[in-house]
């Protein structure tokens, strides 16, 4: 699987390849238990700074879908995914709002939106289904 | 001094001559040490001063080989002194040479104002590329070390058959100048050597494996192939070329133990530069065909990171280790890392320290 960052986006990189590490789980083209880069490795390769690869990866740490082991590496978490918290609901309400409020401003239905949402949702999920993994 | 005596000086000197003539046209995108912008690279000043590098380096290189044939004609039993100036001489010249030439094209780089290399906003890599290098592993070497275990074995078993003093090295007029005696580190010395060279070797073709992946965002897929190509490539060559030395130091250790004909290592001796180099060339070849002489590491090529004529790299931004040389062939350590400093300390350690043991061990 490829991640790929735009450093002149207005999203942070950090966020970014959080994102797309989170999209890999999705789509099933990163599997529980399967090995990621080390950080320096990751920022060498992508030639970004160290910190940038680092933070990413303790983001995902802290939600739980990584894991670091001292010999192993980083792998995706091989106990499981945490499942919908009540802190993950508030946060995607608190940023769904924004979104949502905009959507209505510019004279979009609940269904347009709605729809909207399911037809990102099926594209992660199915984009791993095509052979996401390099070769 | 015989013919093929001869026949071995000239091939050592086309090796130098090759290797330096080499520096100035191996890389596209650079021209003597200085990163050359796409759209100047079929520049005529370009390609002007290439070919004005590489023929003062052919006639400088012929100049001093000349000068060294006359003193051997002159004072042929002054061997060794002239022999070891005459090469010394050459790589300063040629050194010289080079700095010369890259100055030249430091100045042709102020003078048509060439840019640095372009820093793409988007960046592509494979999560998985570390784990689908494509190359051999360490596994392979298991053959070389088969070999020095054979070697170990067979001196042990026929321990009784090896002399109490026996010729260990020669002088290039193949006469014997150096001797050891039939003791632990006198015989089993040269497998040392040998562990230590594949050691070289094996560290070598791993540390490829651990270079960035520098994909090109606009075609990972391809770029992440060539990559492996490359890596499959070199991993392949460094492996025949140290088991082709392993079995040379094998076979030059029977020669010394058992009283095998000594012909045979002046053959050898011959054969050995002269496979090396078809070797190395078939690689670059290689390598040439199929685009592959400079992959990636676009972005480490701006002139400010590359110190003494583009042979160091420094640049303490880039977090990797390991980057492909601007000059030569091959990879280079980002000094700026403190571990590439340890890095080359112990590699250095390591080559004295085998070195030094085969000085004491030849009595």
């Amino acid at each position: 699987m490829f991640v790929e960052l735009d450093l002149q986006s207005e999203t942070p990189i950090y966020t970014q390849l959080a994102d797309q590490l989170l999209a890999g789980i999705a789509s099933g083209a990163l599997r529980p238990g399967d090995p990621l880069p080390s950080v320096r490795s990751l920022a060498a390769d992508l030639g970004i700074n160290l910190h940038t690869v680092n933070k990413a990866y303790q983001v995902l740490k802290q939600e739980g879908f990584l894991q670091v082991h001292r010999k192993r590496g980083v792998v995706i978490n091989p106990d499981g995914m945490p499942g919908v918290t009540a802190a993950f609901q508030d946060r995607l309400r608190h940023q769904l709002r924004g979104m949502a409020a905009e959507a209505a401003v510019r004279g979009m239905s609940q269904e347009e939106l709605a729809e909207l949402c399911r037809s990102v949702y099926d594209e992660i999920r199915q984009s791993g289904e095509g052979g996401n993994r390099d070769e | 001094m015989n013919d093929g005596m001869w026949l071995w000086l000239a091939l050592v000197d086309l090796v130098i001559l090759t290797a330096f003539a080499m520096l100035g046209i191996w890389q596209r995108r650079i021209l003597l040490g200085v990163y050359v912008p796409p759209a100047h690279r079929g520049d005529a000043e370009v390609v002007a001063m290439r070919r004005s590098y590489v023929w003062t380096v052919v006639a400088v290189l012929a100049l001093v080989a000349a000068a060294g044939s006359v003193a051997l004609w002159l004072l042929p039993e002054a061997l060794e002194t002239v022999l070891a100036g005459t090469f010394s001489l050459q790589f300063v010249a040629a050194i010289a040479v080079y700095g010369r030439f890259h100055h030249r094209a430091r100045a042709l780089k102020a003078q048509a104002e060439w840019g640095g290399p372009s820093q793409p906003a988007r960046r592509v890599a494979s999560l998985t590329y570390r784990r689908e290098l494509g190359q051999p592993g360490l596994r392979w070497y298991a053959v070389h070390l088969g070999v020095v275990a054979v070697s170990v074995v067979a001196a042990a078993l026929m321990w009784d058959r090896i002399p109490e003093v026996f010729a260990i090295h020669f002088n290039v007029r193949g006469e014997a100048d150096g001797w050891s005696e039939r003791t632990v580190q006198g015989v089993f010395g040269q497998n040392l050597v040998q562990l230590v060279l594949i050691a070289i070797f094996a560290g070598t073709a791993t540390a490829i494996g651990r270079m960035r992946q520098q994909l090109d965002p606009d075609d990972p897929q391809r770029s992440l192939a060539k990559r492996k190509q490359y890596n499959r490539l070199s991993a392949y060559f460094l492996w025949a070329l140290s088991l082709l030395v392993t079995l040379f130091l094998s076979l030059l250790q029977g020669m010394t133990l058992y009283g095998w004909p000594q012909r045979w290592a002046l053959g050898l001796g011959l054969a050995l530069p002269l496979v090396i180099l078809i070797a190395v060339g078939l690689f670059l070849y290689q390598l040439r065909s199929k685009g592959l002489e400079s992959i990636g590491d676009e972005q480490a090529q701006a002139d400010r990171y590359w110190r003494l004529g583009g042979l160091v790299y420094y640049n303490p931004a880039d977090p990797a280790l390991l980057v492909e040389k601007r000059v030569g062939v091959g990879m280079t350590v980002n000094f700026a890392r403190p571990l590439s400093w340890l890095l080359l300390g112990a590699v250095l350690a390591v080559a004295s320290g085998t070195a030094l043991i085969a000085i004491l061990t030849s009595g």
